[in-house]
């Protein structure tokens, strides 16, 4: 099973190969539009030069670099196959795709790369899979939400694709590829970006509109039957593990994980990809490993005990009810 | 100018209310695959149809995982065998291709939710915020775009889609033109536009009753219940419904005249 982990920079490829990961995505900025969706400079390689040294270092670990192209692309489309063309050069040969129109552009004309349906693609059922299959994907990245048990059927039904699983660090509950909340805060259109920034830093609050403290009123066959303040528009916002589940999910051949984090910290990342690593080690052979064993390697590596189940992607792993 | 075809969402099936001046009845869940219609609700539908003369039927699907495929199945069947063209929103290209490949009779709409993937997500709230604050019909002519995504009209037009529902009229305006151009007629909901949906419900298990004796499976808590959020420092009300969360499209319809030919009114959070 592979471990497909965030990469930033050119250093961070040796510790993390050290630490197990087996593969990479990374992002990058385009004519100043960023390909990938998520639009922070810490999240994306500094240049394209860069990029194409990362792609031949890893090369040399024998391993690979997908680049993140699920955000939104307006510019030309010259401009974008050009750039393709410049990181198929360098050896990069796995695409992240969002967008239907960009995945039709580029197999259209690098029809030999691999083509991953991003998260951001929801992907739900067989015949969406084998409509993307048609379209020359090979491999998809399975919507977050998903249940253990709607991760094996879609597998089952579809042996020609594979598909990753998002693991740890898992954040929101929303449809990701449908949700307009993405980093993104109207605030920010009414005052001017900077003082949306400070106000956000004084009064503790995040910049995402989905995030900052709203007045609820809730309300039951047109009554209103509750008021509160300092709400959130949605509720599960700590980062989720989903690591118990990697004894069922190598069980039933899923391709690899994906750990989520581009922003965090190379000393985080490491932490992160051990962590996997160690469970994958641990969960060979073995249709179920406990939870006190997971417990215990990620209390050796954080330091701090697990807070399952309230931190836990897959909480009904432990209990068979999946 | 078109003139505008009026449709009604209906989502509470007991189809009590009288659709005078509608020329369209829509039915079924664009958010939630557990809110799809029964069989019981598709013969009454028609049935409520049949009562009205010259009132089509249109079926909403959403995303759908591989289990309720059978239960599209069921309700197509039906409408096969009562001989009825109705029209099937789709909201995710699997839907579509198995509509498609099933059930040649039926014709097929692009749903909002599948449309807006070709469109930048965060574009819809600072274009809602600056319509909250500028109500100008003005600002949104200036910032009429060519629409890009070509591959995917191409892919529309593979299933031999006609029709595609855009979510908001910040987007109706932006590529009204374009999409008109390309071939396609438009649909636009009001008065809300979505923001977000999730899989994990937020009304499950409100019921103290369901709870205590472990009822499992969807009760459909969610339909009597919504919360509004508001924030001082932003002009908009968020509400959540059902699994979804939705804002208000303050704009008189009439004022726009940009290629929209029909309307569907769905007005279901104010009675819940």
């Amino acid at each position: 099973m592979d471990v497909i982990s965030p990469l930033t920079h050119i250093a961070h490829i040796k510790p993390l190969v050290d630490a197990g990961a087996t593969e990479f995505y990374a992002g990058i900025r385009l004519n100043g539009t960023y390909l990938g969706v998520r639009p922070f400079k810490e999240s994306i390689f500094p240049s394209q030069g860069m990029l194409e040294e990362a792609v031949k270092e890893a090369a040399r670990y024998n391993v690979s670099i997908g680049l993140c192209l699920n955000g939104y692309y307006a510019g030309k489309k010259e401009k974008l196959l050009k750039f393709v063309y410049r990181m198929i050069k360098s050896g990069m040969h796995i695409f992240i795709i969002r967008d239907i129109d960009i995945l039709c552009l580029l197999t259209q004309h690098f029809p030999d790369n691999t083509y991953v349906i991003s998260t951001l693609t929801p992907c739900f059922n067989s015949y969406t899979v084998k409509y993307f299959e048609s379209l020359g994907v090979s491999r998809i990245v399975l919507p977050r939400e998903f249940s253990l048990n709607e991760i094996k059927a879609l597998q089952e039904n579809n042996q020609k694709s594979s598909f990753e699983v998002l693991i740890h660090n898992i954040t929101c509950e929303n449809i990701n590829g449908l949700c307009r909340f993405h980093a993104m805060n109207p605030e920010e259109v009414i005052k001017p970006r900077y003082i949306a920034k400070l106000f956000a830093m004084l009064t503790k609050q995040s910049r995402s509109a989905c995030k900052v403290r709203y007045t609820l009123r809730s309300f039951f066959k047109g009554h209103e039957i509750e008021r509160k303040k300092d709400c959130m528009l949605t509720d599960y916002l700590h980062m989720r593990c989903g690591a118990c589940a990697i004894p069922f999910l190598m069980h039933n051949n899923i391709h690899g994980v994906k750990i989520i984090g581009r922003t965090f910290s190379l000393d985080k990342k490491i932490k992160d990809v051990s962590f996997i690593v160690r469970v994958i080690k641990e969960a060979k052979g073995k249709p179920f490993i406990s939870y006190q064993t997971i417990q215990k390697i990620y209390f050796d590596l954080y330091g701090k005990k697990c807070l399952a189940p309230h931190e836990c992607h897959f909480p009904t792993i432990q209990t068979g009810v999946m | 100018m078109k003139t505008r075809e009026k449709a009604l969402f209906i989502t509470d099936y007991t189809f009590d209310k009288r659709v005078d001046g509608y020329k369209r009845v829509y039915i079924g869940h664009e958010f939630c695959e557990r809110l799809m219609p029964q069989v019981c609700d598709l013969n009454r539908a028609i049935d409520y149809c049949k009562n009205y003369s010259n009132i089509a039927l249109t079926i909403v699907t959403s995303l759908m995982t591989d289990k309720y495929f059978k239960k599209l199945a069921n309700i197509l069947d039906i409408a096969v065998t009562k001989n009825i063209n109705i029209e099937v929103v789709c909201n995710d290209f699997g839907v579509m291709q198995f509509v498609s490949k099933n059930y040649n009779t039926c014709t097929l709409v692009c749903g909002r939710s599948l449309f807006s993937q070709s469109l930048w997500p965060q574009q819809e709230l600072v274009k809602t915020v600056y319509s909250a604050l500028f109500r100008k019909k003005m600002f949104w002519r200036a910032n009429q775009k060519e629409y890009q995504a070509l591959h995917f009209l191409e892919r529309l037009r593979s299933f031999d889609v006609k029709r595609i529902d855009i979510s908001s009229i910040s987007d109706a305006c932006t590529y009204g033109y374009s999409l008109s151009k390309a071939g396609f007629n438009l649909s636009i909901y009001s008065p809300y536009r979505f923001l977000t949906y999730t899989r994990y419900c937020n009304f499950a298990s409100n019921d103290k009753i369901s709870f205590r004796q472990s009822v499992l499976g969807c009760k459909r808590e969610c339909k009597d219940r919504h919360i509004v959020f508001t924030r001082k420092s932003i002009p908009l009300k968020y509400f959540m419904h059902e699994n979804v969360i939705l804002i208000e499209d303050n704009f008189n319809l009439n004022d726009y005249n940009y290629y929209i030919d029909r309307i569907i009114y769905y007005d279901e959070i104010m009675n819940s």
